[in-house]
């Protein structure tokens, strides 16, 4: 078994467990919220999935800039990958959101501002996905998806401090948010074990991609191989 | 409750899917690497 092998395993076995002990605390451990109900509980979903997606972009940030320095694909192939996750993530962050907001303030959707600068994030990130889609030269792609994925983060903290600089439908920040601000401690645990959980599952999905976007490259390079000595 | 259920199924279900395009997607490319002898065969008998 390879070193790689060994270390996907490892996090596949920390991450079902992680999300067993996870998923059990939210259910038998963690307190049923007084005002809001029983609904309150998809906060432990919500916000993981949140603070992961904005690790992938700041992954696809990183890797972008590595990218441009270097013009190594690999570079190119994380930014790809983590874009991915951070899309999935905030899809669901966008659908989970309304799910929750329905039953507490009576509509699925406000233009407020999170809300609205959280899908002007997902519309970027799936506006880069598309771009590498529709441009042929991979040199030419992987340069216009690194200048979109550097611009695109300009995005994160501006969702990030959206319910810190603007007063928004949107709940006031639970973790540094000033001295009003704070979660029951069986809440907060529950909240870090399941945050644990998503950043193991956003590492698995992120390595399956790059390790997937290797084959592709392989495949490539036998391509052009062939094609080359064919001509 | 049903809210509930149906955020956490939601984010369960597209985890799932992704994984399953993941999963098509190494298969495919599996495939054609596997099939590197014959189109490299291929190709060094046209030259």
């Amino acid at each position: 078994m390879t070193r790689d092998r060994i270390i996907s395993r490892f996090i596949d076995v920390a991450l079902l467990a992680t999300l067993a002990i996870g998923m059990w605390m939210v259910f038998f451990y963690a307190p049923i919220e007084s005002e809001m109900g029983i609904v309150q509980k998809i906060f432990y979903v919500h916000v993981p999935l949140a603070w992961n997606a904005f690790l992938g972009f700041g992954v696809v940030f990183v890797s972008s800039f590595r990218y441009l320095a270097t013009r190594d694909p690999r570079w190119d192939a994380r930014a790809l990958a983590a874009a991915e996750v951070g899309v999935l993530f905030t899809t669901l962050v966008l659908i989970t959101g309304p799910i929750w907001a329905k039953p507490v303030w009576g509509i699925w959707w406000t233009w407020d501002a999170r809300l609205t600068l959280t899908l002007v994030l997902w519309l970027i990130y799936a506006g880069y996905l598309l771009l590498r889609r529709y441009v042929e030269s991979p040199e030419r792609r992987a340069v216009l998806a690194a200048v979109v994925g550097i611009s695109g983060f300009v995005d994160v903290p501006l969702v990030y401090f959206a319910i810190r600089w603007w007063r928004t439908q949107h709940p006031q920040p639970v973790i540094g948010g000033g001295s009003d601000s704070g979660l029951d401690p069986r809440m907060a645990a529950t909240l870090w074990v399941c945050a644990a959980a998503f950043l193991l599952l956003f590492v698995a999905l992120f390595r399956r991609r790059v390790a997937i976007e290797q084959m592709r490259r392989d495949v490539d390079v036998l391509r052009d191989s062939a094609e080359g000595s064919a001509a | 409750m049903s809210w509930l259920i149906a955020a956490y199924a939601c984010v369960a279900i597209a985890v799932l899917l992704y994984l399953a395009r993941l999963v098509k997607l190494r298969r495919e490319l599996s495939r054609q690497l596997a099939h590197r002898p014959r189109i490299q065969s291929i190709s060094d008998g046209r030259a």
